[in-house]
C-alpha cells in the first residue's frame, strides 16, 4: 500500500466541479477503511466519501473550496491506525479552565463546529448566552448557526423555486376509511409496504394518467419526462432530503416498499447517492404524524406537484343528512401554475382523492390477508397427529419443517437445525449483499458454504463466503465486518436468548 | 544601520573573532584558499594567514575530534562542515567528546569548540539535505544555535566563538542570500533568548531559518484574513527559551511548530511535549507540526518542495487549526 489520493468524484454526468462541504476527519488523523472522511457537494446532492484504505489522512482543499472532479482533494498514507476515540467532541483544557473560572457547566456548551473541541471562545459564547449557567445548544448571538450543507442547498433551491414557480394550491378532503385499513395491515405485517409506498403508489398510478403534468416548465415549451418518479421528504440530522422512487407507476405497494426503506435508511445515514436525489416529477411530504391538518407546500425546485399530507384523523362528516364518524386526510396539493391550469389541477386532485378511497385496490392480497393476522416476526407452527412435519407460517410466507426417516420424520422439508443453520448462512450472504449496496460495492454471484459438525448438538460451523466481483478484493473484503455487525441471526446465535416457554393442554378424544 | 547578507555576516563575525583572540583558528575542507564551499570563509586566510585560517582533509571524524583536541589544550577553533548531515559522520567526536569531556573529568578543562554546520534542502540528496539539530538538541553537553537573520548570525556566531562550550552552528544555505539590517552599536544575543518576529492573540508559531521566513509570510496572508498569529524565533535550540513560547501560548492557546528536521522526534516533539507538560490548562487547540515527513530527502527540487513545509501548508494548517 502506498499514498493515494483521495479525488472528487463525479457525481452525476453534468457535474464538472464539486464543492468541499465539511471534512469529517481532522488533517492527519488516522482513518479505517470504509469511514466517511469528506463530505462533497454538488449542485444537487451532498455525498460522504469514504476512505479507500485505512491510514493517515492529508487534507489537500480547504472547506468550501470548489474543485474539479477527478481532482484530489485529500491523500491518504498507510499507517498504524489507532483506535477510533470518538465522534463526541470535547473540551479543550483551556475551556475546561475557563469554564471552572465562570462556573459554567462544561457539558451545556456546544462547539461552533460540530466535529472539533469545545474551545475556549464556546465557553465565552455561551457565557455571554447564559447567566453564570450555559443553557445547552444556545448560540451566540454574533455567530449564528451555521446551516449544514443540506441545509443551505434546501435553503437556496426553495428560495428560486418559490420566485420562479407561482404556486397554487389545492386541498382535498379524502374518505380515508381504507387507507387506514391498509396502513393497519401494514403496520401489523400482513401487507408489505408502510403508508407512505401507497400514497407513493397512488400519486404515481394518477400521475401516469396526466401525462401532461410530468414535465418540467422549460420558459416556452413543457419538457416532459420519461418516467414518474416520485419523492419523498425524509427528515435527516443534517436537514430535509427528498430521495426519489423511480418508475413508481410500474412498482407494485411491495416494491416501493422495499426502495422506500432503503432510501430513508440511507437519506438518515446520509449516505444517499446522487441518482437517488432529484428528477422527482412530484414529492411527498407527509407530516400527518404531527396532527398537521393542512399546509401551503412550496414546491421542490423544477417539480410542477407537491403534496402535502395532513394527519389521518376521525372527524365528523354529514353522509345523507347524518353526522357520522369519518376516517379522514386532508392533502395539499400545491402546482407549478406555469405547467399546471387550475382545472387540470383540480382534476388530478379529484383522481388522486378517488385513487386514495380505494386505496385496497392497490394492494392484491390484501383483503383474502385479512383473517389471519400475523405480525413481522410473529410465526406459526402446526403439526398434525402422525408425523413429524411442521407446517410453518409467517405474515406472508408458508414452509414445512420435518426430520429424515432415520428420525422418525417424513423428510418432506428440512430439519430444523439445517433450517437455523440456513438462516445464519443466509442471513451473512444477504447482510454482506446489503453492506455493498450501502458502500456502492458491486458484487455479482455470491456463494456461501456452511459446515457445522455433522451429530449431536452443534458445537461449531465454519462460513465459507465466496464472491464474485469486479470491485478492488481490499474493498469486497471490507464488507466482511460491516456485514458480520449487521447480520442479526449471527448475533441471535452468539448470546443466550432468552425464551419464555409455555404450554396449554386441550382435551381431546385418544 | 547598514544592510548586509547572512553570508557576510557570518564572514564578519569570522573576521573580528580572529582579529580579536589570537586563540580563534578556523579550518575545514577548501576554507583557506578557496574561501569555503559556501564562500564564507573568503579572504580571511590572506588577512589572517595560513597558520589559523587552513584547509583539512575530507574526515569530518578527524576535523571534529582534532577540534576537541585544539579546544582542549587551548585553542578556540571553527571548524567547517560543508554540510550538516555530516554531524552524523562525526558523531562519536561531536557527541561524546565535545559534548561529554568536560564533564567527564571534572571540569578540568574547557572545550571551546566551534562547528559551522551548514544546513537546509537545496536538492542536493539525502546526506547533504537535512537539518538535523534535533539530533544536538537531544544530546547533553552542546549548544544550538540556529541563526535566521544577517544580525543574529552575526552575533550568535562571535559569541559561540567566545563560549567556553561547544557550540553546534547551524548556518542555512538557503539563507546566505538573504540581506537584512545590522546594528554594529548593538549588543550580542545571549543564547537562550528567542525573539518574537511578529505579534498576535490567535496561534503561536515557533520556526527558526529558513521556516521562519515561511511563517511570516504566511502570517501576512492570514493577517489579511484578520488571523493575526504570533511568530517565535527561538534562535538557539540549546538552550531553549521555553519562556517565551509559554507566555505566548498563554495568549493563545493554539501552538504550531514549523521545522525543516525530520517529524518524529523533532524540535516540534520536544516543544509539543513540554507544552503538555507545562501548559495544558492553556492550550485551547490541538498542538500543531509541519515538518519533513520521515523520508530521505530527494535530489529532485519537485520532491523536495513536495516535502519541504509551504507557506500555503502553514497557513492552511493556521486556518484548520484556529477554525
Amino acid at each position: 500500500m502506498s499514498e493515494r489520493p483521495l479525488v472528487m468524484p463525479k457525481l452525476g454526468q453534468t457535474m464538472e466541479f464539486g464543492t468541499v462541504a465539511e471534512w469529517l476527519t481532522e488533517d492527519g488523523a488516522a482513518v479505517q477503511i470504509g469511514q466517511p472522511v469528506v463530505s462533497v457537494e454538488s449542485d444537487k446532492a451532498t455525498y460522504e466519501i469514504e476512505a479507500a484504505q485505512a491510514g493517515v489522512i492529508r487534507h489537500l482543499a480547504a472547506v468550501g473550496a470548489e474543485i474539479p472532479a477527478g481532482e484530489p482533494i485529500a491523500t491518504i498514507s498507510p499507517a498504524f491506525a489507532p483506535a477510533d476515540v470518538g465522534a463526541r467532541p470535547l473540551a479543550s483544557p483551556r475551556a475546561k479552565a475557563l469554564a471552572g473560572s465562570l462556573n459554567i457547566d462544561i457539558g451545556a456548551v456546544s462547539s461552533h463546529r460540530s466535529d472539533v473541541l469545545i474551545v475556549a471562545a464556546d465557553v465565552e459564547a455561551a457565557a455571554a448566552a447564559g447567566k453564570g449557567r450555559a443553557p445547552e445548544g444556545v448560540p451566540s448571538p454574533a455567530e449564528g448557526v451555521p446551516l449544514t450543507p443540506t441545509q443551505r442547498t434546501a435553503a437556496e433551491r426553495l428560495t428560486r423555486s418559490w420566485r420562479q414557480a407561482p404556486h397554487i394550491v389545492q386541498m382535498v378532503d379524502v374518505d380515508a376509511g381504507q387507507l387506514a385499513e391498509a396502513a393497519a395491515a401494514m403496520r401489523d405485517g400482513r401487507v408489505a409496504g408502510a403508508f407512505n409506498d401507497l400514497l407513493i403508489k397512488a400519486a404515481a398510478d394518477c400521475l401516469a394518467r396526466f401525462p401532461r403534468l410530468n414535465a418540467r416548465f422549460g420558459g416556452d415549451r413543457l419538457l416532459p419526462l420519461t418516467e414518474v418518479s416520485i419523492g419523498l421528504a425524509v427528515a435527516a440530522e443534517t436537514g430535509l432530503t427528498v430521495p426519489v422512487v423511480r418508475g413508481a407507476d410500474r412498482l407494485s405497494v411491495a416494491e416501493i416498499g422495499e426502495q422506500t426503506r432503503a432510501l430513508i435508511a440511507a437519506a438518515r445515514a446520509g449516505r444517499l447517492r446522487p441518482g437517488q436525489l432529484g428528477g422527482a416529477s412530484l414529492t411527498i411530504s407527509n407530516l400527518g404524524a404531527y396532527g398537521i391538518a393542512f399546509g401551503t407546500p412550496v414546491l421542490n425546485l423544477d417539480e410542477p406537484i407537491l403534496i402535502f399530507v395532513g394527519a389521518l384523523e376521525e372527524r365528523p362528516i354529514v353522509r345523507a343528512g347524518r353526522i357520522e364518524v369519518g376516517r379522514r386526510v386532508m392533502l395539499s396539493i400545491a402546482y407549478d401554475h406555469r405547467v399546471v391550469d387550475g382545472l387540470e389541477a383540480a382534476r388530478f386532485s379529484q383522481a388522486l382523492k378517488r385513487r386514495l378511497e380505494t386505496a385496497a385496490e392497490l394492494l392484491p392480497g390484501f383483503a383474502a390477508s385479512a383473517a389471519p393476522r400475523l405480525a413481522a416476526r410473529e410465526l406459526e407452527a402446526a403439526s398434525p397427529a402422525g408425523g413429524l412435519e411442521v407446517h410453518m407460517r409467517d405474515a406472508r410466507h408458508a414452509w414445512t419443517v420435518d426430520e429424515p426417516a432415520i428420525v422418525g420424520g417424513t423428510d418432506t422439508g428440512p430439519d430444523p437445525v439445517n433450517l437455523v443453520l440456513g438462516a445464519l448462512a443466509s442471513c451473512m450472504v444477504i447482510a454482506l449483499k446489503l453492506a455493498a449496496r450501502r458502500r456502492q460495492v458491486t458484487l455479482g454471484e455470491v456463494r456461501a458454504r456452511l459446515v457445522a459438525n455433522p451429530q449431536g448438538k452443534v458445537k461449531e460451523a465454519v462460513l465459507r463466503l465466496e464472491v464474485w466481483s469486479a470491485a478492488p478484493e481490499a474493498e469486497v473484503r471490507g464488507l466482511l465486518a460491516p456485514a458480520k455487525a449487521s447480520c442479526l441471526v449471527q448475533e441471535m446465535l452468539r448470546y443466550d436468548l432468552p425464551i419464555a416457554l409455555e404450554i396449554t393442554v386441550h382435551p381431546a378424544e385418544a | 544601520m547598514r544592510e548586509i547578507t547572512y553570508s557576510k555576516a557570518l564572514n564578519e563575525a569570522l573576521d573580528e573573532a580572529l582579529a580579536e583572540d589570537e586563540d580563534v583558528i578556523v579550518y575545514g575542507c577548501d576554507v583557506g584558499r578557496w574561501g569555503g564551499i559556501f564562500n564564507i570563509t573568503a579572504g580571511l586566510q590572506a588577512k589572517y594567514g595560513v597558520d589559523r585560517v587552513f584547509d583539512s582533509p575530507i574526515s569530518e571524524n578527524v576535523l571534529v575530534g582534532a577540534g576537541v583536541g585544539a579546544a582542549v589544550g587551548g585553542l578556540r577553533p571553527v571548524v567547517e562542515l560543508q554540510f550538516a548531515d555530516f554531524l552524523l559522520t562525526a558523531g562519536d567526536e561531536v557527541f561524546f567528546k565535545a559534548g561529554m569531556w568536560r564533564f567527564m573529568h571534572g571540569g578540568a578543562f574547557k572545550v571551546p569548540l566551534v562547528v559551522r554546520l551548514p544546513s537546509g534542502a537545496t536538492g542536493a540528496g539525502p546526506e547533504h539535505s537535512t537539518c538535523p539539530e534535533a539530533y544536538v538538541m537531544h544530546s547533553p553537553g552542546l549548544l544550538c544555535c540556529v541563526p535566521s537573520t544577517p544580525a543574529d548570525a552575526k552575533g550568535l556566531l562571535k559569541l559561540a566563538i567566545r563560549s567556553d562550550n561547544p557550540v553546534m552552528f547551524f548556518e542555512h544555505r538557503r539563507l546566505y542570500q538573504t540581506r537584512g539590517p545590522i546594528d554594529d552599536e548593538a549588543p550580542t544575543v545571549p543564547f537562550g533568548q528567542a525573539v518574537v518576529r511578529r505579534e498576535g492573540r490567535r496561534a503561536t508559531i515557533v520556526a527558526w531559518q529558513l521556516m521562519l521566513n515561511r511563517a511570516l509570510k504566511a502570517a501576512d496572508i492570514l493577517a489579511a484574513e484578520g488571523l493575526e498569529v504570533e511568530v517565535i524565533d527561538p534562535r538557539t535550540l540549546a538552550p531553549f527559551d521555553f519562556e517565551t513560547i509559554l507566555t505566548s501560548v498563554k495568549k493563545t492557546g493554539a501552538c504550531l511548530v514549523v521545522e525543516e528536521g525530520y517529524r518524529r522526534l523533532g524540535v516540534g516533539a520536544e516543544i509539543g511535549a513540554r507544552l503538555f507538560e507545562e501548559a495544558l490548562p492553556y492550550l485551547d487547540r490541538p498542538f500543531r507540526r509541519l515538518a519533513i515527513p520521515d523520508v530521505p530527502i530527494g535530489s529532485a527540487p519537485a520532491l523536495v518542495s513536495r516535502i519541504l513545509p509551504s507557506e500555503e501548508e502553514i497557513v492552511a494548517t493556521v486556518r484548520e487549526m484556529t477554525r
